[in-house]
């Protein structure tokens, strides 16, 4: 099952289509797993792949957009070919790259 | 003769600072002179944020485009920026990018995004970073594509780091390959990774690590580079700092004893700066001498900027060189207070870096829109001393005279800068600030002011002997006063009180020197003289060069002392001009308005810049051109 590709050569069962995945919010070729705990590239996979849905009353994060939505509003924008997920991944230094801006 | 400009761009808390910080220290190791700027968004986090760098053997004066180099950290970068690359230049992409539409990018301003689809539609290229990228390729711009993600597969495998550790690297990765692609050796990239991240071991290998990779990497697939020819300045130790931390080493070199402030962009770097600096370490003699061997600048953070001007105030009354720090927003609130230092005759410096307003604006972007915000502040007839920086040298030394000027003339003194300046980098010599040429004059401040002490005691030059609390019996108030400080609203005792204060201005403008009013640069016979304030120093002393390769001899006259006017000086360097062009980053032309005021004289024409974005060299000789042909008013409007 771990095989299995879509047309741009991309693993379909891979992390970047997995519910426990946390994308890094700026560089989403990287995310957190959130059972193991740690970094994976998009296309890694493991035995705790489970299949995103948006069926869940909660708010999920937009990779596309960078930013946080309902699961009405994930519904959408994953309708519209956007990558959504349950949640980012926020490098705790990203704190030192951003300005006091107000 | 060498002349590097760069741009590092990806959403705002991706590593575009710290690639930043790696570019400008790799090239002053390699001897060059540096000044950069980062540019950024207020809303904080993934928004696009791009660090523009220009490298040069003599001092760059001014940022310019188009860049020889475009670092793309994201797709975002790439379809903002792919019309700033010189023909030849290169952009450094990840290729993953390339099918991202630009309808996709949600973060992206949409005119931003409309603008760009109609010029790749009127290419006839897909909309796409993909159709970016060709219409830099079809301009000769060559493309570097770093596979990012396979890259930092390897940098976990042979660095043996789990790629949370090096998901950090991606900048790196990016940038070294830029940087190598541009002839700097790797040696320095190294090295100045070693300094960006002094004392943290592990990320300084990781960032090695992926640095070597990027570029062998580059070099397998495009070849050794041309070696860029070290700069005159290698080997030597020297100093990069912003506008902002220059003045807070001016402040603290001025002994300055308190400093409040409220968080504000662009100012609150000037205030963290003196915050962590606030210890100073006093020489062996002059610790013998007070019995302790370091002093503290009490730096505080208010509750918001009624409570920073009136804690100053508070502080200067008391005795301690103080000063708060803002900008547009937080001086508005400010106003009251600085009437209140006018009517007390209250020694305060405050540092007003001007941004993009009004109201909030565009917190995050440049403009020249306080000035007369500044000298107008106050209710009631405040006259009041403005001084306004250049450049990094001129903003340390205004800092300390600044100190200087507030107790000599016992008045509110309003340090006007800006956005640009305080978040560009600039190299400097350590001579550049020359400790032997700082003076402390406290004016008449007096220790032991004696029995019938009077705190405003009418003088010839309006300026009274100055104790500091608690020295003396005295009265302090906002109200009218008699000598001895005590509320009147007798006719003649306010009349005398309000020609005091004036006496006090005029005395600014008979002692201090003329090149803190006013200085001109050039040739006095000049076609044609460019008159501007602030931070446009640079950008305009570069474009008169530029000018003068196509015939037009310039000069320009920098306005130093805004308030009081040096209206006899300007009035005489000005009644020999030719034609006379104001250059400003503000709507209203309020340099323009002030020299009509002042001198009669009305600019024939006037550029100006609002869009938020520093005035780049090549804005001001386009300008120039125009106003020599005719126009009245010139916009112009480069920058993302």
């Amino acid at each position: 099952m771990n095989n299995r590709r879509s047309g741009n050569g991309r693993r379909e069962v891979a992390c970047h289509s997995c519910a426990h995945w946390r994308p890094h919010i700026f560089y989403p070729i990287l995310g957190l797993c959130s059972v193991r705990g740690v970094l994976t590239f998009e296309d890694d996979w493991c035995e705790h792949y489970k299949p995103l849905s948006y069926g869940e009353d909660r708010f999920y994060w937009c990779v596309t957009c960078r930013m946080r939505l309902t699961a009405v509003e994930a519904r959408e924008h994953a309708s519209r070919g956007h990558k959504v997920y349950l949640s980012g991944y926020i490098d705790p230094d990203v704190r030192e790259e951003i300005y006091d801006a107000f | 003769m060498t002349d590097l400009n760069i741009i590092i761009g990806g959403p705002q808390g991706g590593g575009i600072e710290s690639a930043g910080q790696i570019a400008v220290k790799s090239l002053v190791l390699k001897g060059y002179n540096i000044l950069g700027s980062r540019e950024y968004h207020s809303n904080i986090m993934g928004a696009h944020s791009y660090y523009h760098l220009r490298a040069k053997e003599d001092k760059p004066g001014s940022l310019t485009l188009p860049v020889d180099a475009l670092l793309a950290l994201d797709a975002e970068t790439v379809l903002t920026h792919y019309r700033e690359v010189r023909p030849g230049g290169i952009v450094v992409y990840d290729p993953a990018v390339k099918a991202t539409r630009v309808d996709s990018i949600q973060p992206m301003a949409p005119p931003l995004k409309e603008r760009v689809k109609k010029d790749l539609e009127s290419r006839g290229l897909p909309t796409t970073a993909e159709g970016a990228l060709k219409a830099m390729e079809s301009e000769g711009v060559k493309l570097v594509g770093l596979p990012l993600k396979a890259m930092l597969r390897k940098v976990s495998e042979e660095a043996k780091a789990p790629i949370a550790s090096v998901s950090k690297t991606v900048n790196t990765l990016g940038l070294s390959a830029m940087l190598y692609m541009l002839g700097v050796e790797p040696g320095y990239i190294e090295k100045a990774i070693s300094l960006q991240f002094a004392g943290k071991e592990k990320v300084i290998r990781m960032n090695v690590a992926a640095a070597r990779i990027a570029v062998e990497y580059v070099r397998e697939v495009y070849g050794e580079p041309e070696v860029l020819p070290d700069g005159p300045h290698k080997g030597k130790v020297r100093m990069v700092a912003s506008g902002n931390d220059l003045v807070a080493m001016g402040k603290i070199v001025a002994g300055v004893g308190f400093l409040s402030y409220y968080p504000i962009t662009p100012s609150s770097d000037e205030a963290l700066y003196l915050e962590r600096h606030k210890y100073v370490k006093l020489d062996d003699g002059m610790a013998e001498k007070v019995g302790y061997d370091r002093l503290s600048v009490v730096a505080v953070q208010m509750e918001d900027e009624l409570a920073s001007i009136n804690a100053a105030i508070g502080a200067a009354l008391a005795g301690a060189r103080s000063s708060t720090t803002t900008s547009g927003p937080g001086y508005s609130l400010m106003n009251e207070g600085i009437s209140l230092a006018v009517e007390a005759e209250v020694p305060i410096v405050v540092t007003l870096w001007m941004r993009a307003g009004p109201s909030t604006g565009m917190p995050t972007r440049t403009g020249q829109q306080d000035l007369l915000h500044s000298i107008f502040s106050g209710h009631g007839d405040a006259p009041k001393i403005v001084i306004a920086s250049g450049d990094h040298v001129e903003a340390f030394y205004d800092a300390i005279k600044a100190f200087n000027w507030a107790e000599i003339f016992q008045s509110p003194v309003i340090h006007l800068l800006d956005k640009y300046l305080a978040s560009a980098m600039a190299s400097l010599d350590r001579e550049e600030l020359d400790l032997s040429k700082v003076v402390i004059d406290r004016g008449k401040l007096v220790d032991n002011p004696g029995e019938g002490y009077l705190r405003y005691k009418i003088t010839e030059d309006g300026i009274s002997p100055r104790a500091r609390i608690g020295d003396a019996v005295m009265y302090m108030t906002g109200l009218e006063h008699t000598e001895d400080g005590k509320a009147t609203e007798d006719p003649v005792a306010r009349e005398q009180m309000m020609f005091k204060r004036e006496r006090k201005m005029r005395k600014v403008l008979e002692v201090l020197p003329e090149e803190d009013k006013a200085v001109l640069y050039g040739d006095p016979d000049a076609d044609v003289t460019l008159v501007s304030f602030g931070s446009t120093k640079g950008v305009i002393l570069d474009a008169m060069k530029m000018l003068e390769g196509k015939g037009v001899k310039a000069n320009f006259l920098q306005i130093r002392l805004l308030s009081p006017f040096p209206e006899d000086l300007v009035a005489d360097i000005l009644s020999s001009a030719k034609k006379v062009i104001t250059v400003e980053l503000n709507l209203m032309g309020q340099l323009a308005f002030l020299l009509r005021a002042h001198t009669g004289v009305k600019p024939d024409s006037q550029v100006i810049k609002v869009n938020g974005r520093p005035i780049y060299d090549y804005e001001v000789v386009e300008g120039v051109l125009k106003a020599l042909d005719g126009a009245g008013r010139v916009v112009v409007s480069g920058g993302s």
